[in-house]
């Protein structure tokens, strides 16, 4: 598993976490039921907090994404299909935000975006 | 159980005075005492270990340092900021002091620390640098199966590679949960990364302790104009630099708005700005 | 305890010649000169030498680092009065061994007794000065070592001048005069003895009280 972390970059630590680690799961690279480093380990060895870790750990369960068993420490959860379906979707909505925002502006119309998007779907 | 429990210390000196502090440090945690020289850091640690008399309730590892002191203390590893080794000694003689001191001493540990940091067996203490004569405090405090570490200004004077050699020591300490830290220290940038709270310490007053992670999500540095500034609410900035070319604030990311786009501030320039303006 | 007895044993004889020179030249001096003066020097070597620990704990810094270990104040104490009554013991020894050794004729009850009395003289040193460094640092202190010496130097030296008739000295017999008061050689010495240990007792409860009051 690989993570990087960058100081400078304004995101929290954490947040940089669960977020590698969530695409590392949604892209498969792990796999279901792969256990993931203690969080004590994983802190110690990015030398942050173990509050941090923690605190990442706790959000990728409480969104679904791992689960904890006692003693035993995190594990990937199965893939919820319904899961991956929604974020999906949360990436699609960012997308076509983004796309809304440039096509206004460069006075590019509803219409001229679908034509767009058919000449795609067409290669 | 907390490592480290105190409520109330207080200790009262002609020229200046410390307290009362309330700190807690929890179990398998890593705390970094910050303050400038005279905070009240060494006092605060000497308080803690009855090196000096003090007002308050002190409990290390769940024990009551007055009137449990020495057995409280074989599961502590001290390192002050002054290795208090008789000079003429050697390690091997030392060895066989601290073998007779501890009833958790783990001989083996602590040859590998020697080799480790690569400390001669066999002269004499007086002939260490100040960074040897650290090292070897540390190979003592890590080798009777300590549960509490407290380390009272432990790289001052150090060089950056031994220093990031301690600070990777220390990491590694706490990888069992059951070992918690206690490290002051005026140079903050060693402990920024790993600590999991920071306490700041300034002329005698606990400013704040806190989570460290908490801290930086809560501040951040802004870098805008004058008026901008001005124009904030007025417990958004906690301390501001203004110059010709523009202003730049360390300010509450709550209390200031959303689209506000703010840097993320150091624990050692988030100091700085608070003990300024104390 | 042992680790701190053990310290003060490494410290003390890291340098054995440091030690052993001094003693081996009060020896031999008192041979050589059929004179029990310089002889008396053992026993106040011996009692001085604890101040040395102390010193030795103030230039280390010693103090402030034993109390992050798990000894608490009161032991710190005991081990140097414990160092120092062994050293006590072995200067005695020496002391009273080299005085059979110079006067052949000595009886085993004024051996005993001188035994006692160099003793009780080594304690009596000891006792005075541990709390006086210990309160007051040994740079201070040194003053009062300087005046104890003198003052023992005086009473030593009357005490020897007074304790066979000579023809320097006709007339005052110290040995005399105490049988005079009837006390059995054996139990003055006892007496002696005793009076040394409970004030050296006496002593460090005082240093105890003192070291605990310590701040470091």
């Amino acid at each position: 598993m690989t993570i990087f972390i960058d100081n400078k970059s304004g995101v929290p630590i954490y947040d940089q976490i669960y977020t590698q680690i969530k695409g590392q799961i949604i892209s498969g690279a792990l796999q279901e039921n792969d256990p993931l480093p203690s969080i004590r380990n994983l802190a110690k060895d990015l030398r942050i907090s173990v509050v941090t870790t923690k605190r990442a750990y706790d959000e990728l369960e409480h969104e679904g994404f791992v689960y904890t068993v006692p003693a035993k420490g995190c594990f990937v959860a199965p893939k919820n299909t319904e899961l991956l379906r929604e974020e999906h979707l949360k990436q699609i909505e960012a997308h076509l935000a983004e796309i809304r925002q440039l096509a206004a502006s460069c006075g590019l119309s509803r219409d001229e975006i679908i034509q767009m998007f058919d000449l795609l779907d067409s290669e | 159980m907390n490592a480290i429990e105190i409520k109330g210390l207080k200790k009262v000196y002609d020229s200046y005075s410390l307290g009362p502090v309330d700190l807690t440090l929890p179990q398998g945690c890593i705390m970094g005492l910050i303050g400038e020289n005279g905070a009240g850091k060494s006092t605060s640690i000497k308080a803690m270990l009855g090196m000096i008399s003090s007002e308050g309730s002190i409990r290390l590892l769940g024990k009551d340092i007055r009137s449990e002191a020495a057995s409280v203390k074989q599961d502590i590893g001290v390192v002050p900021d002054e290795i208090g080794l008789p000079e003429m000694l050697n390690v091997k003689q030392v060895e066989k002091i601290m073998k007779d001191t501890f009833t958790n001493w783990d001989s083996a540990q602590f040859a590998d620390y020697i080799k480790r940091f690569d400390l001669p067996e066999k002269k004499a203490f007086k002939t260490f640098s100040k960074g040897m004569k650290m090292k070897l405090g540390i190979a003592i405090a890590l080798s009777h199966h300590a549960k509490l570490l407290i380390l009272d200004e432990p790289t001052s004077g150090l060089d950056p590679l031994v220093r990031d050699e301690i600070v990777g020591i220390l990491n590694d300490f706490t990888r069992d949960e059951n070992h918690s830290i206690l490290i002051s220290s005026h140079i903050v940038s060693d402990l920024e990364k790993i600590c999991d709270y920071i306490a700041f310490l300034h002329k005698g007053r606990l400013m704040l302790c806190e989570e460290k992670d908490r801290l930086l999500e809560q501040y951040g540095i802004l870098h805008t104009t004058k008026d901008v500034l001005e124009g904030l609410a007025e417990d958004a900035v906690i301390g501001k630099r203004i110059s010709e070319y523009g202003a730049e604030a360390i300010v509450r990311r709550d209390r200031v708005p959303a689209s506000f786009d703010t840097q993320p501030v150091t624990i050692e320039e988030l100091f700085v700005i608070m003990a300024k303006e104390a | 305890m042992k680790g701190l007895l053990k310290k003060e044993w490494l410290v003390l004889t890291h340098k054995p010649m440091t030690l052993l020179v001094p003693v081996l030249l009060f020896i031999t001096m008192s041979i050589a000169a059929k004179t029990f003066v310089t002889l008396l020097y053992l026993p106040v070597y011996a009692g001085i030498l604890p101040v040395t620990l102390l010193t030795t704990d103030e230039n280390s810094r010693w103090d402030r680092f034993a109390l992050g270990m798990p000894y608490n104040r009161k032991s710190i104490v005991s081990a140097k009065y414990l160092m120092s009554l062994l050293l006590i013991a072995c200067g005695c020894v020496l002391t009273t061994v080299t005085i059979l050794f110079l006067m052949k004729s000595i009886t085993p009850e004024q051996l005993l007794l001188i035994a006692a009395a160099v003793s009780a003289g080594s304690m009596l040193l000891a006792s005075v000065l541990l709390p006086l460094n210990l309160q007051f640092g040994t740079a201070k202190a040194r003053i009062a070592l300087g005046v104890l010496l003198a003052v023992i130097t005086c009473i030593s030296s009357a005490a020897i001048t007074h304790s066979s008739n000579t023809e320097s000295n006709p007339g005052f017999n110290l040995f005399e005069k105490i049988a005079a008061w009837n006390i059995s050689t054996p139990l003055l010495a006892l007496l002696l003895l005793a009076g040394a240990l409970i004030l050296t007792a006496v002593s460090w409860a005082l240093s105890v009280c003192i070291y605990r009051r310590k701040q470091f």
